[in-house]
């Protein structure tokens, strides 16, 4: 199949637009130079609308507004929105020796009505078909179903590639059964086995009936008997196959399932993990349980300073000097103490006299002297009583002396020590505070996810997944064996009707059935593994000739391909697998992309057009070119969107290879993109001729620079 | 059909090389077979057909072709016997 043109009438931003594509096959290439917003994306859904419908619109058109944003009301609430779309289908059919290739040219028209509100609600498209000829138009039925069989809706995205999300075959965030089942029927669709498929599914249904012509033929004898037999097999392995068909989507369902519950946790956890965060918190209420503690026992021995006798004798101190002048003065003059008393009653203690005569009791000289001082105590026991309270003030003040009298203040000391404790406890309870603040902030800010809940309903999931995991596998099992039972009841009934009359016609058709069948099956087996290898060194040989540039993956990538199990698989240094997803950037992920569609398209031979919106973004130098260069070598027709700077440093490969050129222009983007007024009051997309390196009135541009000067 | 026919009807070809030649002219009775199921099933897909009618009556034509083929080159034997 070939675009031939397109037509849009209120299409969003195509008010009223044609293009035509290049089907020459030396200038396969057409190239629709437009730059950003002004209608490349819009074009791309256009035509898939044309083709597909409402389901080929971002989510499947819900909300998705198709009717101009400035329609004026004043001609109608109603919007007619139409698509137009021409293209011409070649098949090919053997006839004896003879391959004859028959060319058919076709027009799609799509049409609904959309209301102009903010609903924007829309009638049911209706789409007409119709086979163009030398004498016009001919209604053709069923389109969809025309469409379906040229350009299969399961290979949109290998047709209709938005170059900015070229990823859907290799993105990491979805399930890789998912990624596998797009790669699978995308081969599978495009390499036609979709048909054979069918074909051998009719043909085992005509065998069944061989069967039951054997069991009519067979009358009463045990023709009929291993006939029904094998009749109740084949019925029974038919739902067997169902059963296992069933078992694999339901796998592949909730394995996608348990992905996207993955990704859910994954993302809130990445906001914060509630669960954890609420333990953190409790850790955090219980150090400022702790340090509120320490906080009062420090507060406590704080206050306690006020209370010390250190404090008194310190605030004191200036007195107690004076005063301890005063009695040092007194004591120095002899008039205190009372010394003979104190002194006395020391000696008597100490049991040695002032002289160093022994005053110990039991001994006759000691007792002696005892009896002495002691009668010398009595008699200064009645000395005047003012100098005994002056003596008992001396002595009582003297152990006050050193404290006060000191040039450092013990009490300062330890307030300093205290203090100090109590301030750091006090930051750190601060500090506990805030991080207690911070987490209560945190906790309120996330989304409200239960990801316990979460995570039990992805145990969930995994158990579903898991158990048709063992019913696929029980019921391969099964079929193997209701295979083999099914082999020798066919070995059985082919002898009973050998030794029937009319059984030979019936062997005849059971051996073109089986020889059919081989025909088909062994066809649909080499197509998936020698096409399948094929696409993959293809895919491989454009990849690698498209990134050979880089330097950065260049040294990081090795080969490319696709495995067995429909896994599309990069591979680096020592065959370490990488995840294109995340270990390539971005210019790479989109070649992949790229030379996996390429690869697809060129190996199954099909002429179908590649329509391309930005593949050189975020590309640049030789790595842009190669990608140019291989799409435009490996593409049956190719329909690329491109900005100018995508152009930049391609225009001599599209001088050779550009069939149609052409340009669109926003008149919205005056005057901040547009040089020019293009005197249109509508947003509405016009073309111009100008090709790639031409620029006219309407098309052209502002400078980078200016535009920025501009903003 | 999105896949070229060209392509699978050239690899449909080489498979039936494979094919037993039962009779004369056999094999190419199951490269029509094979290629009209093909196109039954292209028609199919566009506008839907009695097709499995359709298949039964082709491989039904074959076995016809075959039992024919078969009852001459086994008269043939007999006379020659």
């Amino acid at each position: 199949m070939k675009l031939l043109r397109a037509e849009f009438q209120n299409f969003r931003l195509l008010r009223d637009l044609e293009l035509d594509f290049s089907c020459d096959p030396n200038r396969k290439l057409t190239v629709i130079r437009a730059a950003n917003e002004s209608g490349k994306t819009t074009v791309l859904h256009g035509l898939q609308w044309a083709l597909y419908g409402d389901s080929a619109l971002p989510d499947k058109g819900n909300g998705f507004r198709l009717h101009p944003i400035d329609w004026d009301v004043s001609d109608g609430r109603r919007v007619p929105i139409t698509a137009t779309v021409e293209f011409e289908v070649t098949s090919h059919r053997q006839a004896g020796k003879e391959l004859r290739e028959t060319r058919r040219r076709y027009r799609l028209v799509r049409s609904a009505f959309e209301d102009v509100d903010s609903a924007a609600r829309r009638s049911a498209s209706t789409v007409k078909l119709f086979a163009l000829n030398d004498s016009g138009a001919t209604p053709v039925n069923a389109p969809e179903s025309l469409i379906n069989d040229e350009l299969p809706p399961e290979l949109r995205d290998v047709f209709f590639t938005d170059g900015d999300r070229a990823l859907s075959f290799i993105e990491a965030d979805v399930a890789l059964s998912t990624k596998r089942g797009r790669v699978q029927r995308a081969i599978r669709s495009l390499l036609g086995l979709g048909v054979i498929d069918d074909a051998i599914r009719h043909v085992n249904k005509a065998a069944a009936e061989v069967n039951r012509k054997a069991k009519r033929i067979g009358a009463d004898s045990e023709l009929k008997e291993v006939a029904s037999r094998l009749e109740i097999q084949e019925r029974q392995r038919e739902k067997l196959e169902l059963d296992l068909e069933d078992a694999k989507q339901q796998f592949a369902s909730f394995d996608e399932k348990v992905n996207v519950v993955d990704r859910k946790i994954e993302a809130t956890l990445q906001k914060g993990d509630r669960e954890k965060l609420a333990t953190d918190l409790e850790r955090a209420q219980k150090e400022i349980g702790r340090l509120n503690k320490q906080l009062s026992v420090a507060n406590k021995e704080h206050s306690g300073l006020f209370r010390s006798q250190s404090i008194a004798t310190d605030l004191l101190a200036p007195m107690f000097t004076a005063a301890f002048g005063k009695l040092e003065e007194l004591h120095d003059q002899g008039k205190i103490p009372s010394t003979t008393i104190p002194v006395l009653h020391d000696r008597l203690d100490a049991e040695v006299c002032i002289c160093g005569e022994t005053l110990k009791p039991g001994q006759p000289e000691g007792d002696t002297r005892r009896a002495h001082i002691q009668k010398l105590i009595k008699d200064n026991q009645r000395a005047d009583e003012i100098r005994e309270v002056i003596t008992d003030l001396y002595y009582s003040a003297k152990p006050l002396q050193g404290e006060g009298s000191g040039t450092s203040s013990i009490w300062l000391e330890e307030y300093a020590s205290v203090v100090e404790r109590r301030d750091d406890i006090q930051e750190l309870r601060d500090e506990a505070g805030r991080k207690l603040r911070a987490l209560e902030n945190q906790l309120d800010s996330l989304p409200d996810t239960d990801i316990q809940g979460l995570r039990a309903t992805r145990n969930q999931y995994k158990s579903q997944r898991d158990n048709y995991l063992t019913k696929q596998s029980t019921i391969e099992t099964q079929l193997a064996s209701l295979k083999r039972d099914i082999e020798d009841l066919e070995a059985k009934r082919d002898r009973l009707l050998k030794e029937q009359k009319r059984g030979t016609r019936i062997l005849a058709e059971r051996d073109v059935i089986q020889d059919v069948m081989k025909v088909l099956r062994s066809a649909y087996e080499r197509i998936t593994n020698e096409e399948l290898g094929k696409v993959s060194e293809l895919m491989n040989h454009i990849f690698l000739e498209k990134i050979g540039a880089d330097p950065e993956q260049g040294a990081i990538i090795r080969r490319a391909e696709i495995s067995q199990e429909f896994d599309i698989i990069v591979y680096g240094p020592r065959d370490r697998t990488l995840n294109p997803d995340r270990d390539l950037n971005g210019a790479s992920r989109r070649a992949l992309t790229l030379a996996f569609i390429l690869a697809l398209t060129k190996v199954s031979q099909v002429e179908a057009p590649n329509v391309i919106d930005t593949p050189l973004g975020m590309t640049s130098g030789f790595v842009k070119r190669s990608i140019l260069r291989t799409a435009v070598r490996e593409s049956a027709q190719l329909i690329l969107f491109l900005t100018q700077d995508e152009i930049a440093g391609c225009e001599e490969i599209i001088d050779k290879v550009g069939g149609k050129i052409f340009t669109l222009t926003n008149p919205a983007l005056y005057p901040k993109i547009l040089v020019n007024d293009p005197g249109v009051a509508d947003r509405k997309v016009l073309r111009c001729e100008c090709n790639h390196r031409e620029d006219c009135r309407l098309c052209q541009l502002h400078s980078d620079a200016q535009v920025e000067l501009a903003s | 059909m999105p896949l070229n026919d060209r392509r699978i009807i050239s690899i449909i070809l080489e498979q039936c090389e494979e094919v037993e030649e039962r009779c004369d002219g056999y094999r190419n009775e199951i490269v029509n077979v094979i290629s009209d199921i093909l196109e039954y099933e292209r028609a199919h897909r566009v506008s839907a057909t009695n097709i499995q009618k359709q298949i039964n009556e082709k491989c039904d034509a074959t076995a016809q072709f075959l039992t024919t083929h078969r009852e001459q080159r086994d008269g043939t034997e007999e006379s020659d016997l």
